[in-house]
């Protein structure tokens, strides 16, 4: 396979039998390198496999390579991998999004039809959207996290990325359930997908203030989106959430807070690189969780931000009393040109504002393809309350036969 | 000028739990060979997660209510962060602002001694220096520390040594730890002032932590060299506070080999550690129902013991050497029985020749009644009824048949004494002159005379026996 | 605020080679947090598991791995490194 774009940072030479899919490359593969795209880990190879991925091979998937990301998933361009930028496969003077942007460029270009990304805030759904493809991120806790090189461990999701929704059921029936090496993994089975038409008609709420940050074009695409569902049968009604600004202040606290000491282990003593060979990006992130969570700042920061966690989670769940689901764009525009991350500290926190409350509560959600402007892909995203996957998953195929 | 010494203490034991605290590898490092007892998850490895061992939860909460702790319903591990080679995380897990167990005390001589926390955390691996390079051995990181912590109630190391034996005593009648000082499953960091009244004034000296003391001994001696290097300095520097310190100590460490302490971190330099809730870890809730269920897991322990012997009779330095020991303690129990009467004379078969590790099983109380009835009917000597105690334990078979099969029944029979006597005295015509000259010399007859019967001679009529024919 | 990067460059153990770009950054980072200042937190609780997950533990049990390392890990000596 020719990897054009740069989507991958190992490829398999010769890939056991099975489904091919491409694992993102801060998820751990025994005996098979795995760097989470930084220089720290660029010649680690694990004697553990993450707990999907040996869901995943057991079930008959063949491992073809690891996807490029944004180094330690720090990022949402895949600019700030060590291993080079992807390029979208749209447009190769353009970014893929990130930090999942291997894996989703890597089925947007047709490499590969699965893929496995994380998102801790938008990184798995904000480069689908860019990419083109679907983009599915469960609820918090639904996917075991044991193998997956943490960033902020309250927020972190294994998810999956595919062309199409059955084909994401398909992974996520495998990699999903309880596991017992993972203390915050839910005491559930493996998801099982149980068809529903929705003949009764969902009430779909759409927050208004996620709108007003969305670029005209992209709002004129979403808004299409809307009517389809109400040709549906659904009502579709505006509803008022909480500013994103606020999510993205709590966020970046929470964030790289985790970060900060999740990083602390990679001291080149037991394995890797010692910490001069972090990025720049990196630096910033343990940097700004260091002095979060420093003793001057830790009341005015940290616990304000875990406080406020509470209201946003409040407000969904207020929300999700009247209203079935949430719709709206996936990301404020398309695909950014290459170079725009790399001067802009905030480059990420504005990326990612329409899916970071979501990330924040745990919550699932999709991002599913509608249409195109100038040739670069536009996704929209359904948001459900906790555990509510089979809808959300319903709801987007409903969409998906009625575009096809 | 009077000089107080305000003292607290920082005691960590290692729980003897199969495995780790956050991985299933085995927690039994002492001496094992270097990284033989380690697994990704131990030593850090990225993508790694923490799963709690719920036994090392249980007896924490266990030892926390033998303290005289308040269990918190709700309590949650948190990161403390820092950087040492031997610290494969970057972090340890450990707790801070919702502890398992808060409060509690233990009364030391009549003094109340309060603790603020007993807590759990993970070991860290070791270092060790070599060559002018760091070994490391993470077999020890992970395994499950039990934190307790002290007010500074403790005023002399004579109450600092009680106050750790019995600590070390708890947590071995409850069989969580070890406690060994020696083996490093007992470790302790005391923190010091000194309170000083001269004339009217009262001043305070700053607050030292000692750290690396390896042994009871050692924190006594690190103690007494501490107090008065600060009493050295408060005369010399007049370098004092007029107000209790707040927060702010200095770190010293023990040189066991120099015998002193020495500055390690200045004053001002308080470690930022940035403790955050553990979010691998979801937080808990015990209900009243479970924590009532470990309290009685509890087993008696030996302050109340202490008094139950000290009602039975015997004196309290008895009461504590037959408390001591956990096992040992239940053994003289099931010797005693119902029996309480007879219970300081068990005590003192038990002092004497059976060992500290008994096995319950083989106590078999009739035996000892019997024995003791024996003895208190002058049927048998006391350094007999010593001597076959032992083998019953040992051969299982009644006291008394052994005495019967081994003919060992005092010799009570006056006529008889009287000719052994006679004997005695005839073999020994210094001895009786001696006597002559000194009544209270009569007790090397005594002996020849226990001697010649094989110590069967009743000692008490032997002596009578004696003074009769001397007279 | 003033930010002391020196600390946070130890607390961090990260050499900081372009101190005024960090700082400038971490700046203009934190200038977003003046947000939360406004909102009202008073009788709010924290949140710092979003599972409501409760109670979750293992068994004491052994089950060794094969192991990874044989021998010592060996690191340099302990400069600008406090003693434990």
């Amino acid at each position: 396979m020719k990897d054009e774009i740069n989507a991958f940072i190992t490829l398999i030479d010769h890939p056991s039998p099975g489904i091919p899919i491409a694992i993102k490359d801060n998820i751990c593969t025994k005996g098979i390198r795995t760097t989470a795209g930084s220089k720290v880990l660029a010649d680690f190879i694990p004697s553990y496999s993450a707990t999907l991925v040996e869901r995943l091979e057991n079930a008959g998937f063949s491992i073809i390579g690891k996807t490029n990301l944004d180094a330690f998933a720090h990022g949402s361009s895949t600019e700030n991998s060590d291993f080079g930028v992807t390029l979208n496969p749209y447009d190769h003077q353009r970014l893929p999004g990130g930090s999942s942007g291997g894996s989703a460029a890597a089925v947007g270009a047709g490499l590969v039809d699965f893929a496995i990304g994380t998102e801790t805030a938008g990184s798995i759904r904000q480069p689908a959207a860019w990419c083109g493809v679907v983009g599915f991120k469960p609820t918090y806790g639904y996917v075991s996290r044991y193998g997956v090189i943490a960033m902020a461990s309250s927020m972190d999701c294994p998810g999956v990325i595919a062309n199409n929704i059955n084909n994401v059921i398909k992974v996520f029936e495998v990699i999903s359930g309880h596991d017992s090496k993972d203390a915050t993994s839910l005491s559930l089975p493996p998801f099982r997908f149980k068809q529903d038409r929705l003949i009764d008609g969902l009430k779909i709420g759409i927050p208004k203030s996620y709108l007003k940050i969305t670029a005209p074009e992209v709002l004129e695409k979403f808004n299409q989106v809307g009517d389809i569902f109400r040709k549906l049968g659904h009502e579709v009604i505006e509803i008022e959430m909480l500013d994103p600004a606020i999510a993205i202040a709590v966020y970046t606290i929470l964030q790289s807070s985790e970060v900060s000491s999740n990083l602390a282990r990679f001291d080149g003593i037991r394995y890797g690189q010692d910490r001069r060979y972090f990025n720049p990006e990196n630096q910033r992130r343990i940097l700004l969780g260091t002095y979060a969570l420093s003793a001057d700042s830790y009341e005015q920061y940290y616990i304000k931000a875990l406080k406020v966690r509470t209201l946003i989670i409040n407000d969904f769940n207020k929300h999700f009393k009247n209203i079935d689901v949430i719709l709206a764009p996936t990301t404020p525009t398309t695909a950014l040109p290459l170079g725009s991350s790399l001067d802009d500290p905030l480059f990420g926190e504005y990326a990612d504002q329409l899916v970071e409350p979501s990330t924040l509560a745990g919550l699932p959600g999709i991002t599913v393809p509608c249409s195109l402007i100038d040739g670069l892909p536009v996704g929209f995203q359904i948001i459900g309350p906790r555990l509510s996957e089979n809808l959300i998953l319903n709801l987007a195929l409903q969409y998906e036969s009625i575009k096809n | 000028m009077k000089i107080i010494p305000i003292i607290g203490l920082e005691v960590h034991l290692e729980l003897k739990t199969k495995s780790k605290m956050f991985c299933s590898c085995s927690a039994a490092h002492f001496q094992a060979e270097p990284n033989s007892q380690t697994c990704p998850v131990c030593l850090g490895f990225p993508g790694t997660l923490p799963v709690p061992n719920q036994t090392a939860i249980d007896w924490c909460l266990k030892l926390g209510l033998a303290l005289n702790c308040r269990i918190n319903q709700y309590s949650y591990f948190e990161r403390k962060n820092y950087f040492y080679p031997d610290l494969p995380k970057g972090y340890q897990i450990s707790q801070l602002h919702q502890p398992f167990a808060v409060g509690g005390f233990l009364e030391i001589e009549g003094r109340k001694i309060r603790l603020n926390r007993v807590h759990l955390e993970e070991d860290s691996g070791r270092c060790l220096r070599q060559n002018g390079q760091i070994q490391l051995d993470f077999n020890r990181a992970g395994v499950p520390l039990i934190e307790i912590v002290s007010e500074p109630d403790l005023t002399s190391l004579e109450i600092v040594k009680k106050f750790l034996s019995r600590i070390q005593q708890i947590a071995r009648y409850l069989d969580v730890a070890d406690a060994d000082i020696e083996k490093g499953s007992m470790r302790c960091e005391p923190t010091v002032n000194l309170k000083i009244e001269e004339d009217d004034h009262i001043f305070y000296t700053p607050l030292v932590e000692i750290k690396n003391i390896a042994g009871l001994g050692e924190v006594a001696a690190a103690l007494d060299f501490e107090i008065n290097r600060q009493q050295k300095e408060f005369t010399e520097t007049r370098q004092e506070k007029d107000k209790p310190p707040a927060g702010g100590k200095t770190t010293r460490g023990w040189n066991a080999g120099q015998k002193r302490t020495f500055l390690q971190r200045e004053k001002e330099e308080v470690a930022d550690y940035r403790y955050f809730p553990e979010p691998d870890i979801p937080p808990f809730e015990f209900s009243e129902e479970y924590i009532e269920k470990i309290r009685q897991e509890i087993p008696e322990l030996p302050d109340q013991k202490i008094k139950n012997y000290l009602n039975w009779g015997l004196n309290q330095t008895e009461a504590e050497i037959m408390s001591y020991d956990r096992n040992f303690a239940l053994c003289f129990e099931k010797a005693v029985g119902n029996q309480t009467k007879l219970a300081k004379s068990i005590a003192n078969l038990f002092l004497g020749p059976l060992k500290f590790n008994l096995d319950l099983e083989k106590i078999n109380p009739i035996f000892f009644h019997d024995l003791i009835k024996a003895l208190n009917k002058n049927e048998i000597s006391a350094t007999v009824a010593k001597q076959i105690i032992l083998e019953s334990y040992q051969t299982g078979k009644n006291p008394l048949e052994i005495a019967k099969e081994r003919n060992l029944f005092q010799n009570s029979d006056i006529e008889d004494l009287k000719t052994i006597a006679q004997k005695v005295l005839a073999d020994n015509p210094q001895a009786v002159a001696d006597y002559r000259k000194n009544p209270n010399s009569i007790g090397f007859l005594i002996g020849q005379l226990m001697k010649v019967s094989a110590g069967r001679a009743n000692p008490q009529l032997a002596r009578q026996v004696l003074e009769e024919l001397l007279k | 605020m003033i930010i002391d990067l020196d600390k946070l460059s130890h607390l961090a153990n990260l050499p900081i080679n372009n101190p005024t770009e960090i700082i400038d950054d971490l700046n203009k980072i934190t200038v977003q947090f003046n947000v939360l200042d406004k909102i009202d937190t008073d009788q709010i609780e924290s949140t710092f598991q979003v599972n409501g997950l409760k109670n979750i533990t293992r068994p004491d049990k052994v089950q060794s791995t094969s192991p990874i390392h044989q021998g010592f890990f060996v690191t340099s000596s302990l400069k600008n490194q406090n003693e434990r």
